[in-house]
């Protein structure tokens, strides 16, 4: 699916030579170099970008990126926050495309600016091209003098448009790409400076959090004050806010009011909604998945695995609901004059959001502006968007007064939309040579996109349905582009020949809302396919590492298996009959990123049935390094977080909503449940750098899986491998 | 006593220097540093002492400060990052954080801080403390390993 300018939900450029968008990137749709650098202000090299900084690091990968190509000290770079009002549209920050899309744009940007800089200064000082170098900050020949760089942009814009690359600086000449820096961001983040959307503080500002219905679905019924206490009361049909001098009196305003107002539940909220057979019976449409793309047409035949197989093996593989999960609940700060709406958001595409808000709040889109501030982590779509409504609602109601929204936790828990739950079904033979006859695979999942994008009638924020009259909810459409939704990495990186992929899109109609969060179906996929080579493996006979490499044809891929598996020294652990257990999990992210292979080390707490990670070993390919620091960053805290949601995390759902509301409910990894984790990067310099921020949490998830198996020898399907499904897998051992 | 509005007040010793925040019933303590005193490095997580973002020291200890009654540490010393940042312990493991770039979204960070700082002045403390302190701060992005390492390096002499 491609929204209106041509682009695909997450920011990649639709039907685009893949040579063209790898040299390029957003270059591709935003190819003015003035949009991107600015060397308005002397000494200083200002790099405006469409993404997000979204914890991933992408402002100093920036940095480092315009620091090498236009040849200055990176204290010198200032990459300026995403604004709709100025600079690069790149569509969502998402997908582990920031590097990709809009690092690769930054350097050629800046590769083309520094040519012409050299060109400007040429015609100055009547020398010819060729003499001259471009060089910190200063233009000029081996003799002779030099001009500023800032002195040849005050001759005005460049107005160049981009249509092929740039000779980059070669990578031997390399001063910081490859060799990282301390992240830009972190020494006020760390210290506790203002550096979040909730820490913005505004002349005149109020402070308002909404009163949500206590359950999805619920309406309010009956009147509401139009203060409590000192806080004003603010109503938009079901919507309902109070306003207050301060966040805390805000929230406690907000508890009070809660505790008065009426509310008319909903149909009842579908509570066995993760059951696969619910599921099953609740698919809308279903694809074959051709190529790594869904196709709207009947799937071919399906082939019979047993036609030439000595064994065929058929295993079904569940993943529940999970929570983003933001430390920081979702916060929005809003400003409404009458005339125009400025929204400052951690949004992760306030182009999309900004064209989602207008309507609702009655402006055309120009009257609109969005600024992108930092906010918590949010690993996809979670209430930034809806809070950011919730803003605008409450500022419109107070004409010429900034106002911070932001959730409660309780909110955040309750109203976040879901990562999908999903179950993956598969089927696979194997001949007596050991190779994969056929492969089946069935991918039934709820949508894992549901971010505000424009829609022909419909919203997607959350506010927008409680409206009177409610602007209806715009449901979500199943993703089809190549690694989109539920199929990423629902082709196997193996060479089964052509496997038959069906992916079934569920949709229930009922309250329940899920969308995009860190790597899509890929996670589940990723620990289905990886689980059933082992057990394809395991029932040919057959070294599941040597099993896998003799099904990989791509040397990259092979090259990380190998490299993991011996950081670990092999998948045996030392120790005899009471050794841990070690597994393997691989994938190449949507089959065209980062290689990643990890290897985890566990055993089980006989007391509590708690799964314990020792150790884990990453390797990982993500073509040329920018930042090796930042990648090894994204990659480690990608396992850790995978590593959570594999061994605790399902979200609680009962007959009237999310029942999981707070982290007693909803538990997620600690401190001391942290394995020592090792990685190693295999570089290449030269090739183009492979998105790989959500590349490790499907190895994390398959490799925790296999490594349970090799402890145990109990093959666990579902997710999580918490303590009672530990018990039960156990028991059925026994039994 | 009365603020400046007539509205009820409480003393605070906030950061060494005397405060007056106000006392309206239920007041939290986190509200009157964000609020009232402008002090942004304790953050709003979860409101139920369950993540710690909000951490500062009361009497030099670590306490959640989201669901503290302001009135419940009036003639108590709270002191939160912004202090501890400037004094040598507290700047040592910001400087320590920021140089192993031990963050990726940064959020959950000050409040970490806040209790590697309370370890720092005690240091060296048994790594099987140091992990159950911060087992009161959740992580979201996975920057644990970082922080551990870092945790390791200053608060222990265990080796690594």
């Amino acid at each position: 699916m491609t929204t209106p300018d041509g682009r695909t939900e997450d920011g990649r450029v639709a039907g685009e030579d893949e040579r063209r968008r790898r040299v390029l990137g957003s270059l591709v749709t935003q190819p003015d170099v003035d949009r991107w650098v600015d060397l308005s202000v002397p000494g200083r090299v200002r790099i405006r970008t469409g993404k997000a900084e979204l914890g991933q690091g992408i402002r100093t990968a920036l940095t480092l990126l315009a620091a090498e190509e236009l040849g200055v000290d990176p204290s010198m770079v200032d990459v300026v926050p995403a604004t709709t009002a100025a600079g690069p549209d790149e569509g969502f920050t998402a997908g582990s495309r920031s590097v990709e899309q809009s690092g690769v744009a930054v350097r050629q940007a800046c590769a083309h600016v520094r040519r012409l800089l050299v060109e400007r200064a040429a015609a100055r000082l009547v020398r010819a091209k060729g003499d001259l170098v471009a060089d910190r900050g200063l233009v000029g020949g081996p003799d002779g003098p030099a001009i500023s760089y800032w002195d040849l942009a005050a001759e005005g814009p460049f107005a160049f448009r981009v249509q092929q690359p740039a000779p980059l600086r070669a990578a031997g000449e390399h001063r910081y790409v490859g060799r990282g820096m301390q992240r830009v961001d972190l020494r006020a983040k760390i210290g506790g400076a203002p550096a979040y959307v909730a820490d913005l503080r505004l002349p005149d500002m109020r402070f308002a959090r909404v009163v949500r219905p206590p359950h999805l679905g619920a309406t309010l019924a009956g009147p509401t004050p139009v203060a409590v206490g000192d806080a004003r009361v603010v109503r938009r049909g079901g919507f309902v806010a109070v306003v207050a001098d301060g966040e805390g009196a805000a929230a406690a305003a907000a508890a009070r009011l809660a505790a008065t107002l009426h509310w008319v539940e909903g149909p009842p909220f579908p509570e066995h909604a993760a059951d696969p057979d619910y599921m099953a019976a609740h698919v809308v449409a279903s694809y074959p998945v051709v190529h790594g793309t869904a196709r709207n047409e009947p799937p071919r035949p399906r082939p019979d695995p047993g036609d030439g197989a000595a064994v065929v093996v058929r295993a079904r593989y569940t993943k529940p609901f999970v929570l983003h999960g933001s430390i920081g609940p979702s916060a929005a700060v809003a400003l409404a004059d009458g005339h125009s709406l400025t929204v400052w958001s951690h949004s992760q595409g306030i182009g999309f959001l900004r064209r989602a808000l207008a309507p609702l709040v009655g402006l055309a889109e120009d009257r609109v502006t969005v600024h992108h501030l930092d906010g918590a982590g949010c690993y996809g779509h979670n209430g930034a968007d809806d809070v950011a409504l919730d803003a605008a609602l409450v500022a419109t109601a107070l004409p010429g007064r900034p106002v911070c929204v932001r959730w409660s936790r309780d909110d955040e828990h309750g109203h976040e939309p879901l990562g999908a739950a999903m179950s993956v079904a598969l089927e696979a033979g194997v001949s007596p040579e050991g190779r994969i006859t056929a492969w089946c695979q069935d991918i039934t999942s709820y949508p894992h996109n549901a971010r505000p994008i424009p829609r022909p009638a419909g919203t997607r924020l959350l506010a927008g349905w409680s409206l009177d009259p409610p602007v209806e909810r715009s449901r979500a459409v199943p993703m089809m582009d190549f690694e989109a939704g539920a199929h990423r990495n629902g082709t196997p990186g193996y060479d089964v020949g052509a496997p038959w992929i069906v992916k079934h899109h569920v949709d229930d109609g009922s309250a329940l809302r899920t969308s995009a969060l860190r790597g899509l179906g890929a996670p589940a996929n990723v620990f289905a396919i990886e689980s059933f080579m082992e057990e394809l493996a395991r029932a040919a006979r057959a070294d599941p590492v040597a099993f896998r490499v003799a099904h990989l044809a791509d040397p990259r891929s092979r090259a990380v298996v190998e490299a993991a598996v011996a950081m670990a020294g092999g998948l045996e652990a030392p120790g005899g009959v009471d050794a841990p257990g070690r597994g393997l999990g691989f994938a190449q992210y949507e089959n065209s990123m980062a290689y990643v292979a990890a290897v985890v080390e566990l055993d089980v707490n006989p007391r509590t049935a708690a799964v314990r990670l020792h150790r884990a070993w990453i390797a990982a390919d993500a073509g040329e390094v920018i930042d090796p620091d930042g990648l090894v960053n994204q990659l480690e805290g990608g396992f850790v977080q995978a590593a959570s949601w594999t061994l605790l995390e399902q979200v609680r759902l009962d007959a009237r909503g999310v029942a999981s509301r707070d982290w007693e409910s909803y538990p997620i990894l600690r401190f001391s449940q942290i394995p020592e984790i090792e990685t190693r990067l295999l570089d290449h310099p030269g090739l183009p750098p492979l998105g790989a921020g959500e590349a490790s949490c499907g190895p994390a998830v398959a490799a925790i899986a296999n490594a349970f198996f090799q402890h145990t020898g109990a093959r666990v399907r579902d997710l999580p491998l918490d303590p009672p499904r530990v018990r039960a897998a156990m028991d059925a051992l026994l039994g | 006593m009365t603020g400046p509005a007539g509205a009820p007040a409480t003393d605070l010793a906030v950061n060494g220097q005397r405060r007056a925040v106000s006392d309206v019933p239920g007041a939290l303590l986190l509200w009157a540093l964000r609020d009232e005193l402008g002090l942004l490095a304790a953050k709003y997580g979860c409101g139920v002492e369950q993540c710690g973002a909000c951490m500062v020291l009361v009497d030099g200890t670590p306490r959640p400060s989201c669901r503290l009654a302001v009135r419940s540490v009036a003639g108590q010393e709270v002191t939160t990052l912004e202090a501890l940042r400037q004094e040598p312990e507290g700047k040592r493991v910001v400087d320590a954080l920021v140089a192993a770039n031990a963050a990726q979204c940064g959020y959950c960070l000050p409040g970490i801080a806040v209790t590697m700082t309370w370890l720092a002045r005690r240091a060296p403390v048994a790594w099987a403390e140091v992990v159950r302190s911060l087992d009161d701060h959740l992580c979201r992005c996975g920057s644990h390993p970082r922080i551990l390492r870092v945790a390791r390096q200053l608060l222990t002499d265990a080796p690594p």
